[in-house]
């Protein structure tokens, strides 16, 4: 999908850009399916669920079903979630996803589900069609909140949710994960292969509950010995603005208006050692 | 849709309602297939259903008389055949046309061709 030359996402709504035509390329191309195949299998592993146990996941955004497939053969079970519905109708014809089942939904709608139902959630490919609004009631910020908010309700506790997207930008990234973290997520990225770019896969993983590290990120020669800064990725910031700016009143402050004031031509006093400086305190 | 979901479903995310669950569920035509039955899964499975809502389920298809009307108190201590009228009425049964209907607001879900669609209240707004 990187080598589109559009992303899909700026052209218009899922459900319209996934009709028929395109929900039946989508399924029957053998290039996307291995990706997308490949993507799910890493995905599943960012969830880290307890071995051998049988897990009950949600697939957010599971299209035709690529990645159902994979939780299943993984021994899980699923509901999948998408918002267009010619990929469901595709979905459900396929024999091998018999034993899952799927919920036709807009996820800026909210997840249609109970308290602590699922185990986990994948999502492959789809968040990013979440940043953008289609109708003019639509706001991308409210979207993303309330879709990560009824995620949040939705998972029980200590699991996670994975989700693959090819970010378009940093602003997308800190969007995406500020409204996670405004929701009650704890959690990051996990960039994979950050150096090769056609390999390069970006995972957010989001956590309910506890502050877990995250787990390590692929690289090319598969070592362990990766730099931090690769793996931290971006982590929730806070209040990153506040080292920017100057205290008003501050002697850095007065310097930097002076410095103002000079460019635009107006009389200014000289600098002093003393500008800035607390009086004392009258006698 | 199979009955098991149902059992998670919830209209929660619809504006001033504050439980939603259980969904009502209104069953048109249902057809019955035949998945492989796993004793482990279903038991973990079982272990997330709420037990209420699988009875409210079971009358929805008329089948209630598979299942006891208490909830068993332990889900490993079943036979196999037990389990299957579990894993019968939650993954065979699978509803493909039908409505769900919100308790608090009555928002109706159509189910078509076996698909429930949770869209439906964006055209209402």
């Amino acid at each position: 999908m990187a080598s589109f030359k559009v992303k899909p996402e700026h052209t218009g709504p899922p459900e319209l850009y996934y009709n028929e035509a395109e929900a039946a390329k989508y399924a029957s191309n053998s290039h996307i399916t291995a990706i997308q195949h490949e993507m799910a299998e890493r995905a599943l592993e960012l969830l880290a669920l307890p071995e051998g146990k049988t897990g009950f996941l949600l697939d957010i955004g599971c299209g035709t079903g690529m990645s159902s497939e994979v939780i299943l053969d993984a021994g899980h079970m699923f509901v999948g979630v998408d918002v267009s519905r010619a990929m469901l109708e595709i979905a459900r014809q396929d024999e091998d996803l018999e034993s899952g089942d799927f919920v036709h939904q807009d996820m800026g709608l909210g997840m249609p589900f109970r308290p602590g139902s699922f185990d986990g959630a994948i999502s492959i490919s789809a968040i990013q069609w979440l940043c953008h609004a289609n109708a003019s009631n639509e706001n991308p910020r409210k979207r993303l909140l309330f879709f990560f908010q009824s995620l949040y309700g939705c998972l029980g506790r200590g699991s996670r949710a994975v989700f693959q997207f090819y970010p378009e930008n940093d602003e997308q990234c800190d969007l995406i994960m500020s409204q996670a973290h405004k929701a009650g997520f704890n959690g990051g990225l996990v960039v994979d292969f950050p150096e090769a770019a056609k390999r390069k896969k970006v995972y957010l993983v989001l956590m309910t509950g506890g502050v877990v590290q995250l787990p390590k990120a692929l690289t090319e020669d598969g070592d362990d010995e990766r730099t931090q800064i690769d793996n931290a990725g971006r982590r929730f910031v806070w209040n990153s603005r506040k080292n920017e700016k100057v205290v008003k009143g501050s002697k850095a402050w007065i310097e930097a208006k002076r410095q103002r004031q000079i460019k635009q031509g107006r009389d200014v006093r000289h600098e002093s050692k003393y500008s800035g400086r607390k009086r004392k305190t009258k006698f | 849709m199979k009955l098991f979901v149902h059992n998670f479903m919830s209209s929660r995310f619809l504006k001033n309602v504050t439980v939603g669950y259980p969904l009502e569920l209104t069953v048109k035509q249902f057809v019955e297939k035949d998945i492989e039955f796993d004793r482990e899964n279903m038991i973990v499975m079982l272990d997330k259903i709420q037990y209420e809502a699988l009875l409210v389920a079971a009358a929805a298809v008329n089948q209630s008389d598979r299942i006891p009307a208490e909830k068993p108190p332990k889900w490993d201590e079943l036979s196999d055949d037990q389990l299957k009228q579990f894993h019968h009425l939650l993954m065979n049964i699978d509803v493909v046309d039908g409505e769900l209907i919100c308790p608090e607001t009555k928002t109706v879900f159509p189910i078509k061709d076996g698909i429930p669609n949770m869209l439906k209240v964006d055209a209402e707004k």
